[in-house]
């Protein structure tokens, strides 16, 4: 669905993007991450026909989208990071004004805005000027706005930045809902959270270039650590250490009253095999966890 | 989505921005004011000089006619509303620019000559009306203070209209220089003080005609029919607004909305 190759953007002397290269499939929800001022915004702007770049190539749907008349905006719904709307409009009539843009029929733009407006959950305010809105608001307009067009592909940028938490939840849930009907996403987020939770692919941009390019569920288990931290409802005795030290597949093993934490080498092999030696030492457990690295975590760590 | 759709969609846009954020209506007053002030202000002038200096019949310096209350009313369209209606309308291209509300429309595909054509259009039109309008009333008022001695209500509709697509030339540079920079003062600046220096060019008789300041000088002149002089400026102001909006567009379609 989208593929950009080698794009390079430039301000002046300062080059933003030094030759990004990625791929997203159709269907797929990419998670596109970065630092600040890393050019997420400028790749996003670029993909909406914005702002255009002095080098590479960017395909949207096999349309390449250097020339200008070859925009793909047909099928592309684009959610700036700050959308500014008319502040004398209302969000029924700034609907209006998209949908006639298009060539919407009176009674397609009154059925489209209204389901658009529930699903953002803006019907109460559809009627108040946007001038008055305040900034989530406007990001659920901006995200109406976006999916308008029922486009293949949606240009997140930023969608749940400015929203509360239950704002957050919702814009997730609407991702989730569009990702089933088989829309392609390029979400670009600092809120990694929700990356993990609806991403197939991730994405970080730094330095102008992509650093990493994984699959999401890849990617967790390339930098989960092999380590299992258990919490035993008593300590255990010098007997039972021995044992849990003494698997040839245990590298090492911590022990802090109640709490055990235990290194093992090839995890995926060995798992099993220490779930099994630890129900033998007959002790009840509290609780035990795979010790994991955040997306965060592991962002910082490729970042740096 | 094609330029059409873009271009009705844009009209339905402007005539909303132009009620609800006083576009139509400061400019609006900036005409009609003095329309209506004009003719009462020539009336009243010798009496109030009178007052300050008793003695001196200022009637006999003043022209007291409603050629003199018209003359004075196009005087200050051309000084004073000039200035009202480009302040008025500086922003109509650089705020959006500006604030970025076409960053949305762009992205979805919204062409840029249906909308620069439609902000041409609506508020081109306004103007036109604003000016006949003007033009009309003050030859009324004028005629109902002095008589009706000059010209007659068809040559003010043509001069009116006259004066109108004068506007609709300055609104046609305030949008080119508009397309070049962001800054809304900026292109207000630029565009006052080609207006206010177009007066010099009729030192030049060989192509006063075919500049659109002439259309000023002619309308002046409130006869009833087109004169062949005014017609030659009526076509080359016409061409040069359609070059302008032209203009405009080639360097919209170049820029980045963002």
């Amino acid at each position: 669905m989208i593929r950009i190759e080698n794009l390079v953007k430039s301000y002046g002397k300062h080059q933003v993007l030094k030759g990004v290269n990625i791929e997203v499939k159709e269907g797929e929800v990419y998670g596109f991450i970065g630092q600040n001022g890393a050019g997420k915004s400028t790749t996003m702007n670029i993909l909406a026909g914005l702002i255009g770049f002095q080098k590479g190539r960017c395909l949207i749907n096999g349309k390449d989208i250097q020339n200008i008349n070859n925009r793909a905006n047909n099928y592309v719904g684009y959610l700036p990071e700050d959308p500014k709307f008319y502040p004398y409009m209302n969000a029924l009539e700034y609907l209006e004004f998209i949908g006639s843009m298009r060539g919407d029929s009176k009674k397609q733009i009154i059925e489209k805005s209204e389901r658009m407006l529930d699903m953002v959950k803006l019907t109460k305010a559809a009627k108040r000027a946007i001038g008055g809105y305040s900034r989530g608001m406007k990001q659920r307009l901006g995200i109406a706005v976006a999916i308008y067009n029922d486009p293949k592909l949606l240009l997140l940028d930023e969608p749940s930045s400015a929203l509360d938490p239950e704002g957050r939840r919702d814009v997730v849930d609407i991702i989730s809902a569009l990702k089933s009907q088989g829309k392609t996403i390029f979400l670009s987020t600092h809120i990694l959270n929700d990356i993990e939770r609806v991403c197939d692919r991730v994405g970080i941009l730094s330095n102008g270039q992509i650093v990493l390019e994984e699959n999401i569920h890849q990617l967790m288990k390339k930098y989960v650590q092999p380590v299992y931290d258990i919490e035993f409802n008593r300590p255990i005795n010098e007997d039972q250490f021995k044992i849990l030290s003494g698997a040839d597949y245990v590298e090492k093993v911590n022990i802090n009253d109640s709490t055990v934490n235990i290194w093992i080498k090839d995890f995926e092999r060995n798992s099993s095999k220490l779930v099994k030696l630890i129900s033998e030492l007959n002790i009840p457990i509290i609780s035990m966890n795979l010790r994991r690295n955040s997306l965060e975590e592991i962002f910082l760590k490729v970042v740096k | 989505m094609n330029g059409f759709n873009s271009f009705k969609a844009f009209i339905k846009k402007e005539i909303m921005e132009g009620m609800r954020t006083k576009k139509f209506l400061v400019p609006a007053i900036g005409v009609l004011f003095f329309a209506f002030s004009d003719p009462l202000m020539i009336k009243l002038l010798p009496e109030i000089l009178k007052s300050q200096m008793q003695g001196t019949d200022f009637s006999m310096l003043i022209e007291l006619s409603q050629r003199a209350a018209l003359e004075s009313y196009t005087k200050n369209l051309f000084q004073l509303s000039t200035l009202i209606i480009v302040l008025s309308m500086m922003g109509i291209i650089s705020k959006e620019r500006t604030d970025k509300t076409l960053s949305i429309p762009v992205s979805m595909g919204c062409s840029v000559n249906g909308m620069v054509l439609a902000k041409l259009l609506v508020y081109g039109a306004f103007l036109l009306l604003i000016n006949v309008m003007g033009m009309l009333i003050a030859y009324w008022y004028s005629g109902v203070i002095f008589g009706f001695t000059y010209g007659s209500f068809a040559a003010a509709v043509v001069s009116g209209a006259v004066y109108g697509i004068f506007f609709v030339f300055v609104l046609s540079f305030l949008i080119l220089i508009s397309s070049f920079s962001k800054k809304s003062f900026l292109a207000a600046a630029v565009t006052v003080l080609l207006v206010y220096l177009m007066p010099l060019v009729n030192n030049f008789a060989a192509i006063k005609r075919y500049l659109p300041i002439n259309l000023l000088t002619e309308a002046n002149y409130f006869a009833d029919l087109l004169s062949k002089n005014l017609a030659v400026s009526l076509i080359c102001t016409i061409a040069l607004i359609v070059i302008f909006g032209v203009l405009s567009v080639f360097k919209l379609e170049r820029i980045e909305f963002v």
